[in-house]
């Protein structure tokens, strides 16, 4: 009897344990998972669409949008689009970043603009950015600066936010390290402040972008010109929904290049060379 | 360096009434080149005292002169050590020491190579390139106090700079000091909670303890004794027993008094 549990126990633990290690640790891998998962995706996709329960206008085949794509880069204007909307959104962002982090250091320093101007800007914070076209458009019209002001608007405070959480929570001692050392002022902002909030800049200039992304997109469906957002219109507007998913496909590609691959990175490396201090 | 500290008050920052002091009244003298410790048990005041000195908090009445200059704001010339380090991570070690060098001494080649005589005095030159995260706690005090006294500060204020290492450290830190301020002699004024750590630095041990009061709520210290060590270095501590009971008596007085002071054998 001994003798029997003993032996089925240890061949479960062997099953286990092979189980455990025959499991291939290809499948665990997070970015071999992610791929299959699209495949799978784009396959009930294409399954579906060859059902023919849609028609062709509603619901276009994987490879017609993929045949919609490369149309598009080669004789129409997709990459004239992005282009332009890459650098609309840099236009806006780096305004955005100015006026965030001038504000941001200002309710910083201000108990009074902390009370007045920092408490609105969370309530501004909870206003989806397409709640402001019809603003923008009454303001400047169906022109780049309205795309602008939405992009500005959305995106400047989170950094603005970043930048007085960031100012206020410094350790003390970091202050006064400067302070005896000899910093004032402008030096104590330059070689003390700026760089002690780097961390939570980053994650902050993070945020923004992703709002600088999602303003744009919204306030470019609005106006006329060229831009991704325009296209996606015009797609709607043409009836052609290849070209609508197409331009969902670009924006979900750059917007997750920009903000997982760029700024991740830059995170990751940052908050590497501060944090160990931290503790 | 002189340090005249005349009539000082220092308000609680949350009092309610204009009576609740931290520090009332007070009256001290220190002169050049002394190693004098402040010791005593927490919320005495004696880190109130070292902020008002460096220049961080500002007295509610009284005043303090350094060289008969009245102290008005953080200087320079008075360099603070703290417990927790406060180096710059964004910085190298050598980075963080030529940093108050850089409004003392023009060329940037010089303030490095000053820079790395103070690294080389605290004995970590080979570790000048380091990121501050790479260091232990007591490399981290050695480059903090490296920093602090790169400027050549008068007076060095140190706020128990040793009391987050362990005894071994904290040990060879407090030799590697006194090695260090014989050779430049500035005047240090060393906050401690610490009876041993006081006997083998000091030439002056000033003790501190709250204010005899029936307010228990009341947040006032003072100087209990100001004791004079006149042993010569390096010190071991059996032979400061003399000293140790004046430093005990002073702190805990008679039964009665340890009582109101609710002060233990913490320190």
């Amino acid at each position: 009897m001994i003798n029997c549990t003993t032996v089925l126990g240890d061949l479960k633990n062997r099953i286990t344990a092979a189980q455990v290690s025959e499991s291939p640790s290809l499948i665990k891998n997070k970015y071999i998972q992610r791929i299959i998962f699209l495949i799978l995706l784009l396959g009930i996709w294409e399954l579906v669409a060859r059902l023919r329960i849609y028609p062709d206008y509603l619901l276009p085949s994987p490879l017609q949008v993929l045949d919609s794509l490369c149309f598009g880069f080669k004789e129409a204007n997709y990459l004239q689009a992005i282009i332009e909307s890459l650098r609309r959104v840099c236009l806006g962002y780096a305004l955005a970043v100015i006026v965030g982090v001038f504000s941001g250091l200002a309710i910083a320093r201000y108990k009074v603009l902390d009370n007045t101007i920092g408490a609105s800007l969370t309530a501004l914070q909870s206003i989806p950015s397409v709640a402001w076209v019809p603003l923008a458009l009454l303001w400047f019209g169906i022109s780049e600066a309205a795309v602008l002001f939405i992009v500005v608007l959305e995106a400047f405070i989170p950094c603005a936010l970043g930048v007085r959480t960031g100012v206020i929570t410094i350790p003390k001692e970091f202050i006064r390290a400067g302070q005896t050392l000899g910093s004032r002022t402008v030096d104590l902002y330059l070689r003390v402040i700026f760089p002690a909030i780097i961390p939570q800049m980053v994650s902050s200039l993070r945020l923004s972008w992703a709002f600088a992304w999602r303003a744009l997109i919204a306030g470019e469906l609005f106006v006329s010109g060229l831009g991704i957002g325009q296209s996606l219109e015009l797609g709607r507007s043409l009836a052609d929904m290849s070209q609508v998913l197409s331009m969902i496909l670009i924006i979900a590609i750059l917007g997750y290049l920009t903000d997982n691959v760029f700024f991740r990175t830059i995170e990751k490396q940052v908050n590497k060379a501060w944090s160990i201090e931290h503790k | 360096m002189n340090l005249e500290i005349k009539n000082l008050s220092l308000k609680y920052s949350g009092a309610k009434s204009s009576k609740d002091y931290i520090l009332k009244d007070l009256d001290l003298e220190i002169n050049r080149g002394e190693f004098t410790c402040l010791l005593g048990p927490s919320g005495c005041g004696k880190s109130s005292l070292l902020g008002l000195i460096a220049g961080f908090v500002r007295p509610s009445k009284g005043e303090l002169l350094v060289n008969n200059k009245k102290i008005t704001r953080p200087d320079i010339n008075r360099t603070l050590v703290f417990q927790e380090y406060a180096l710059f991570p964004w910085l190298n070690v050598i980075e963080n020491i030529a940093f108050g060098l850089k409004y003392t001494i023009s060329d940037k080649e010089e303030r490095y190579m000053v820079a790395s005589r103070y690294l080389k005095m605290v004995g970590l030159i080979d570790h000048s390139k380091d990121r501050i995260g790479e260091l232990s706690g007591g490399m981290k005090q050695r480059v903090a106090i490296a920093r602090a006294l790169a400027v050549r500060p008068d007076l060095l204020l140190m706020d128990e700079p040793f009391g987050a290492l362990d005894d071994k450290t904290r040990n060879e830190m407090q030799q590697q000091l006194i090695s260090i301020w014989q050779d430049l002699k500035p005047s240090i004024i060393f906050v401690t909670h610490s009876v041993d750590e006081a006997l083998i630095l000091a030439d002056r041990i000033l003790v501190m303890n709250k204010a005899k009061n029936n307010d228990e709520n009341s947040h006032l210290g003072e100087i209990k004794a100001d004791i004079r060590i006149d042993a010569s270095r390096p010190r071991t501590l059996n032979t400061l027993n003399l000293y140790r009971n004046q430093v005990l008596e002073a702190l805990y007085g008679s039964k009665e008094d340890q009582k109101l002071t609710g002060f233990d054998a913490a320190i």
